[in-house]
């Protein structure tokens, strides 16, 4: 993270490009362009962790997170948009924070709902039950419905001046980037915490051994659900905190395939460590910006490659995932504690 | 009345077509253990494939024996490149891999063909209804259905009848025994995965028959998880069933609910039915109930 924050600042707003298709393509070139690499790769980490928590923690595989986070950021909006706030919270610029967390625990709640099967099934069925959530409440009652109220059409725009957090309009890039430190700061001590917590310990007893965890004493079911309110919430606060950049949302910003790419980014980072969501995010949209960036000298004699970016991404997605589960099962955060523990260990290593 | 026959027999032929692919999904499971998520994007590619040597002039027949054969290779490549490797890995790491090569599937078929709707065109099947008493049939329903069944019974023959079909069999009944009686378990492996592939580009072409062909075939594809889930994850008969009900059931619900809640009931419903059934009975109709017990973390072997 600081790493590219240095970047961003040694990289003063460089002249655009005279190559038309880069004109026309990519309108970046220059320093918001990794502001706004720092600010996906925020809202990854806030999506992830909940996906960690479920899947590395607790051990209940979702391939559905990104319903939860839908939820948050159409609830977010909803409120920001049709409550009608009083106005000394609208003066004081409180709207925004208060939907954020009313957010989460809308998103919390609903990620309950769909985690009641897991009370009774484990394992491959309760990936498909999580399926199962996404299918149901993004490409369902979100595009059907939600998306219609107040006859908006499918997208809902947020006029700008509607997201202020107190004094300050979250309008530019930079802004975003510090309520999305601010934010990720947060939520990932207060997961740490929660880890070393009774909740958290009772987590990684179920994960391991579900059916020792209920002779323990641990209360299997009541447990799983609050680590899925927790994930949800989680998940709800970073779709709440992505309106901000979004400045319009609409279904197809939650497809399947933002959930699986969530749950790669765990893979690859390390499942069961907060350190591998953070690199599996860093790592995960840092290759994708590079690989974009090194087909763009390609672009003048091949423009079908950037104009099919997209399906590049998601093929080396792919990829990327085998490679790491077949070369390299733990992830990042293996290699970062080998760092670490040949540094301890310097310079007499056994 | 005649709402409930139309959907019923459409219902019918389309879950010809899912328990063909379902078919390749347990076979894949049962033979290998592999819980394979990249069902969609096998119809895909055969698909495709057929579709391109169909649009070159090839006849429709022929186009489709080629996709077949290149099915075939990239199911022993997949396996022995991809899956291969993963032998004795935790569960989910071998899901999450089958996600993989799913992204990286999806990414090149939309690469190389895009992402339009692209009909087989001049269409193979008359669009001439076919008239049975009070039943009308569109004859690609039709032609679908008894290619899909045709299909399935070559492949439940195969596994009954011969030799590496027996293979395959005993390989999935008992790893070990199979492994000590000279079965080659790599073989095996690579013939499901082939076999997969070679199923799933039928199916894919015949949907793409149907609806004309683009991404979201693929997305039909996932409604092979619903069919297994309810035959059982390793019951063949459980996988034709499963897909024949499935595809009834997407029908009815297009045909009476479509009313009450407009937008995609149809394409949910397999869905909440599987989320639902999955309370009740989740071994399904025919399936062991041990499945149940894996660990997504460890190995299983102990």
């Amino acid at each position: 993270m600081i790493i590219i924050k240095t970047i961003s600042r040694i990289r003063p707003g460089s002249k655009p490009n005279s190559s038309k298709a880069k004109f026309v393509f990519i309108p970046w070139v220059g320093d918001d362009y990794w502001l706004s690499v720092c600010n996906t790769i925020g809202y990854t980490i806030l999506g992830a962790l909940g996906v960690q928590l479920l899947i590395g923690f607790c051990g209940q595989v979702t391939l559905g997170h990104a319903a939860f986070i839908a939820v948050g950021a159409y609830t977010s909006t909803l409120l920001i948009l049709e409550f009608p706030w009083p106005k000394f919270l609208m003066d004081l610029g409180l709207a925004y924070p208060f939907s954020i967390i009313i957010a989460g625990f809308v998103a919390g709640i609903w990620s309950v709902l769909f985690g009641l099967p897991s009370a009774k099934v484990k394992g491959f069925y309760l990936i498909l039950t999580t399926m199962a959530a996404q299918f149901i409440t993004v490409d369902f009652i979100i595009t059907q419905y939600v998306a219609q109220i107040g006859g908006r059409g499918q997208a809902f725009s947020l006029p700008p001046g509607t997201i202020k957090i107190g004094p300050w309009i979250i309008d530019t890039d930079i802004k975003v980037y510090f309520m999305m430190i601010v934010l990720v700061i947060i939520c990932v001590i207060a997961v740490a915490n929660l880890l070393r917590s009774r909740a958290g310990r009772a987590w990684v007893a179920i994960r391991d051994n579900d059916i020792s965890a209920e002779v323990m004493g641990i209360n299997v079911v009541k447990y799983k659900l609050l680590a899925f309110f927790v994930a949800g919430f989680i998940g709800g606060i970073a779709g709440a905190f992505w309106i901000s950049n979004l400045t319009a949302i609409s279904p197809e910003h939650f497809p399947w395939f933002w959930s699986l790419w969530l749950v790669g980014v765990i893979l690859i980072g390390g499942v069961g460590s907060i350190h591998g969501t953070i690199f599996g995010s860093i790592f995960m949209v840092v290759v994708i910006e590079v690989l974009q960036l090194a087909i763009l000298p390609l672009a003048d004699t091949y423009p079908k490659l950037l104009m099919d970016f997209l399906f590049i991404k998601e093929a080396a997605f792919g990829l990327a995932i085998c490679a790491f589960m077949i070369f390299e099962p733990n992830g990042l955060a293996y290699r970062w504690w080998q760092i670490k523990n040949y540094f301890n260990l310097w310079p007499f290593s056994y | 009345m005649e709402l409930f026959f139309m959907a019923l027999t459409t219902g019918i032929m389309v879950g010809g077509i899912y328990a063909l692919v379902a078919l390749g999904w347990v076979l894949i499971y049962k033979c290998s253990g592999v819980l394979n998520l990249a069902m969609g994007e096998l119809t895909l590619i055969g698909a495709y494939v057929s579709l391109s040597f169909y649009t070159m002039g090839v006849p429709f027949i022929a186009s489709l024996l080629i996709s077949l054969v290149i099915g075939f290779v990239l199911g022993i490549l997949t396996e022995r490149i991809f899956l291969d490797k993963l032998i004795g890995e935790p569960v989910l790491t071998v899901i999450m891999v089958t996600v993989g090569l799913s992204f990286f599937f999806k990414g090149t078929v939309e690469f190389i063909w895009g992402t339009d709707t692209r009909v087989f065109d001049p269409p193979v099947f008359s669009i001439e209804p076919i008239r049975l008493g009070l039943l009308v049939i569109g004859q690609v329903y039709l032609w679908s259905f008894l290619a899909a069944i045709i299909l399935l019974i070559v492949f439940v023959s195969f596994f009954k009848y011969t030799r590496w079909g027996l293979a395959m069999q005993a390989t999935a009944d008992d790893e070990m025994a199979a492994l000590s009686l000279g079965v080659s378990a790599r073989f095996v492996y690579a013939t499901a995965w082939a076999i997969a592939f070679m199923a799933a580009g039928v199916g894919g072409t015949l949907l793409g028959n149907i609806n004309g062909l683009n991404i979201s075939v693929g997305y039909l594809g996932l409604l092979v998880l619903p069919a297994v889930v309810l035959g059982g994850l390793n019951s063949i008969p459980g996988a034709i069933v499963g897909g024949i009900i499935i595809g009834i059931l997407q029908n009815f619900c297009g045909a009476y609910l479509d009313r009450y809640f407009p937008g995609g009931v149809k394409e949910i419903a397999p869905f909440v039915f599987m989320a639902v059934f999955l309370l009740f009975k989740p071994y399904g109709l025919w399936g062991w109930d041990k499945i149940e017990d894996f660990n997504l973390f460890y190995t299983n072997n102990e």
